[in-house]
């Protein structure tokens, strides 16, 4: 379902990807591991075109990107099959809870306000946050900021959701919900790409593990 | 003439100023609202690093923050006539140069000259909203206006009110030079009414009064406006 082939990124003389080869079925939950700024971030961001790759090509289900000739609108269909939720959430400030979840049907799958809202409270009671729907996200916790980014996510129906150490720069106490709101969209199907040293979350979740190091994937396995 | 303050004839010449103060305000007003509008598009321009258009805003920026309004207001007083004329003979048109009242040389300059402080203010909040938020919303697909204008945008507005609104203060206040280009406003009123009675110091007083009520009236309006638009933030009670 995703079809990575020799993606290179450098920013300047720092080669970061080296041409990464990476492919990901539908349903697997693949986690990402690898040293502080071996480029997992990176290859994450590529993947939905917030930093655009110099070489190689992406696929996901029917939206294909070569990097050497790229349009808008290819990237555009990368991200409609994609969504992301952020190491530090990024929940737009100005946007309550539900908002932020439906922003993104509003005004890029044009629902109508009413049905945008029902979904949206949809996602927001699977990650448990019904009731915070009218807050803000300055009035959230980080762990309940970061069940939102998860609702936000799944609510503009991706193939994939790319996980960016979704719960490192959360306090410990928060972690636990959020692994469990992951664990549960994890069981219903959701195909996920998670960078994480979450230990607990590779090894009761993750169907595989992917190593990425100088650059390239060097060595893929399960959990084990 | 033996008073060294004369109150009663100070409160008598009330009337005859205020009568301009609609002159005063029209012409601030107009120039608000270009100045902001200048300044916003000013501002995208440089946020967006449009190329050449983004260098002149620059060079307009430093000349405007580096120069005097007064200076800017007789130079755009004396300038644009010539500049007309020099089109006219240029290019053989016939716009009427002579018949250009002079208040709208003085919302030209004005306007220009505040669009370049607010277009600072605005570009700064912009950017003071985080690159996050931005990738948040390519991340669920929204176009860049889109992004802009659902997210960045507003909260840059609630960023730059407070400054903006000191701007417009100023502006009100700039208002008070324009006598010098001969629109006959609040000043130019009670500098006639002054030399009648040789009474300065009462036309002034009232002048400042009138100036100073304006000005907290703009900004109680900016303050409640304020408490709207940052209602997503979580501050500490004071
Ligand atoms: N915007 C950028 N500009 C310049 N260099 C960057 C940029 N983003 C990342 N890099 C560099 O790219 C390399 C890979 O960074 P990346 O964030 O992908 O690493 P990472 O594997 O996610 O690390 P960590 O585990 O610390 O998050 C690093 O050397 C980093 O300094
Ligand atoms: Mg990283």
């Amino acid at each position: 379902m995703i079809e990575v082939n020799g993606l290179k990124k450098s920013y300047g003389d720092n080669e970061v990807l080296r041409g990464v080869d990476f492919s990901v079925k539908k349903g697997e939950i693949v986690t990402l591991i690898g040293p502080s700024g071996a480029g997992k971030t990176t290859l994450l961001r590529t993947l939905n075109w917030l930093d655009a790759p110099k070489a190689g090509t992406i696929r996901i289900d029917d939206a294909r990107v070569d990097a050497s000739h790229v349009t808008k609108r290819q990237i555009r269909s990368l991200r409609e099959k994609t969504a992301m939720v952020f190491q530090h959430y990024n929940l737009f400030a100005n946007r309550t809870a539900l908002q932020n979840v439906t922003e993104g049907l509003i005004t890029v799958k044009k629902m109508n306000r009413k049905q945008a809202e029902s979904k949206g409270k949809e996602m927001l009671d699977r990650v448990g946050l019904l009731d915070k729907a009218d807050a803000y996200p300055a009035f959230l916790s980080g762990g309940q900021q970061q069940r939102v980014g998860i609702a936000r996510a799944l609510a503009v129906d991706p193939s994939v959701i790319l996980f960016d150490e979704p719960t490192s720069a959360l306090d410990p106490e928060w972690v636990g919900e959020v692994l469990g709101v992951m664990n549960e969209i994890a069981s219903d199907g959701m195909t996920m790409v998670v960078v994480s040293h979450e230990m607990r979350f590779v090894r009761s979740v993750a169907t595989r593990v992917a190593f990425l190091d100088e650059g390239v994937i060097v060595e893929e396995g399960t959990p084990e | 003439m033996g008073k060294i303050f004369d109150i009663h004839y100070m409160l008598s010449t009330i009337p005859e100023i205020v009568k301009y103060l609609p002159v005063t305000l029209k012409i601030a007003l107009w120039s608000g609202v270009i100045a902001l509008i200048l300044g916003f598009a000013v501002a995208m321009v440089r946020v967006f690093r449009v190329r050449v258009l983004s260098q002149i805003c620059v060079v307009y920026i430093y000349c405007i923050s580096g120069t005097p309004a007064m200076v800017q207001l007789l130079v755009a007083y004396y300038g644009i006539p010539l500049l007309l004329r020099g089109l006219n003979e240029s290019l053989g048109t016939d716009w009427n140069v002579t018949g250009i009242p002079a208040s709208v040389f003085a919302v030209a300059a004005l306007s220009l000259n505040s669009a370049a402080f607010m277009s600072e203010t605005i570009r700064s909040a912009i950017l003071s909203v985080e690159a996050g938020q931005m990738e948040a919303c390519y991340s669920v697909n929204m176009t860049t206006m889109q992004a802009m204008r659902r997210v960045v945008l507003p909260q840059a507005f609630a960023v730059a009110l407070p400054p903006l609104g000191n701007s417009l203060i100023s502006l009100l206040k700039e208002t008070s030079l324009i006598f010098n280009i001969s629109v006959i406003e609040m000043m130019a009123a009670a500098k006639i009414v002054g030399a009648r009675s040789f009474r300065f110091f009462e036309v002034y007083i009232v002048v400042a009064l009138i100036y100073w009520i304006c000005c907290l009236a703009l900004e109680r309006i900016l303050i409640l406006l304020e408490r709207r638009v940052r209602k997503y933030e979580r501050r500490a009670v004071k």
